[in-house]
């Protein structure tokens, strides 16, 4: 099972990369997790986020993603310590 | 906590388009047409719903009809479940079709016409019927179509509200709660990771309560946070609802 953390994004870094703060965690997961981490996204749901970066451009991912309330499908950590993840819509705030 | 101030109750010839503004600043936290559906007609219609298939759906376990947050990143899925739970409640609602009622009223009392939305000749949900069981209640949360659906055309609409016909009362408890707080972006933070927020959000927070009162038609602002308190007896609450916004000066567009 991976791990799984729940946010929201505080600032886009890059066409790939954002900051999240970390609110919630799933009980079993097996790493430690900060409050504030690095995300590295190689595949998410959300429709208006193109799946070829070639594509994306920082303002398109800030309408997207920022201050949105993610999950994140941990994959592994990067050598820049950054988490490798598959990013996707959370449940919801409403109907 | 305290109770804030109590919802306007209006008759079906009560009409001004000042209604709109005072739920949009959330000046009043409800208009309510108490009776406007008679006993009669909302037990013909909830014998038909609860002989219907009902499936579950984001923050509840029975419902007849979509609910665009439950299709977030799914729009084609959205749209194609649409068109087959569309069927369904006209179906349903083949003798006497409550929403045409509710779309007549809400265009006299605010003075402005109304229609179900629709995106590329694909029409959204034509409101959906909610079957809260014995037992369940709604966490805290807000609608707002504008900020989680913007995939969606609905979300470039302004002044989202809310209207919710209660079509069964149960016994006890059910009650709506509207607490007098708009959501702020920066409460994203405490989101539950299912469905709707901490409570956390609106402690310390005066609300208004409004009971469940079979046959009257409830119109919220619901990007105030609001929940639904726990349905005791036997009976289940049944309401049909759907939210509308202005797409011009003149009109609405409605949706589930």
């Amino acid at each position: 099972m991976v791990d799984i953390i729940w946010g929201t994004v505080t600032k886009i870094l890059s066409k790939k990369t954002f900051e999240m703060n970390v609110t919630h965690q799933k009980e079993e997961n097996s790493g430690n997790y900060s409050e504030n981490e690095i995300i590295e996204f190689t595949e998410t749901d959300i429709m208006s986020i193109p799946v070829d970066e070639n594509f994306r451009d920082i303002m398109q991912l800030e309408q997207s993603l920022g201050d949105k309330f993610i999950k994140c499908d941990i994959l592994s950590r990067n050598e820049q310590h950054q988490l490798v993840c598959k990013v996707s819509h959370s449940g919801a705030g409403g109907y | 906590m305290s109770i804030t101030c109590s919802p306007l109750l209006i008759d079906r010839n009560s009409t001004s388009s000042r209604y709109y503004e005072e739920l949009i600043k959330g000046k009043i936290p409800a208009i309510i047409i108490p009776n406007f559906l008679s006993s009669i007609i909302c037990q013909k219609l909830v014998r038909n719903i609860i002989t219907s298939k009902t499936s579950r759906g984001c923050g509840i376990t029975q419902k007849i009809g979509e609910s665009v947050n439950s299709y977030i990143s799914k729009k084609i899925q959205y749209f194609k479940k649409t068109k087959l739970t569309n069927k369904h409640l006209r179906n349903i609602f083949s003798d006497i079709d409550p929403r045409e009622t509710m779309l007549n009223q809400i265009s006299k009392t605010f003075k402005k016409k109304i229609k179900f939305a629709d995106e590329n000749s694909m029409l959204y949900s034509e409101g959906i019927i909610r079957l809260h069981i014995p037992g369940e209640s709604v966490y805290i949360h807000r609608d707002n179509a504008s900020f989680d659906a913007s995939d969606f055309l609905i979300s470039k609409l302004s002044g989202q509200l809310s209207a919710v016909l209660h079509l069964q009362s149960c016994e006890s408890g059910g009650e709506l709660v509207i607490f007098n707080k708009f959501w702020n972006i920066d409460d994203e933070k405490f989101r539950n990771p299912g469905f709707g927020y901490s409570r956390d959000i609106v402690s310390e927070t005066p609300y208004t309560s409004i009971r469940c009162n079979q046959g009257d038609l409830v119109i919220i602002n619901p990007n105030k946070y609001h929940s639904v308190n726990m349905i005791r007896g036997r009976l289940k609450r049944i309401t049909l609802g759907f939210f509308f916004a202005s797409s011009s000066e003149s009109s609405f567009r409605a949706w589930s």
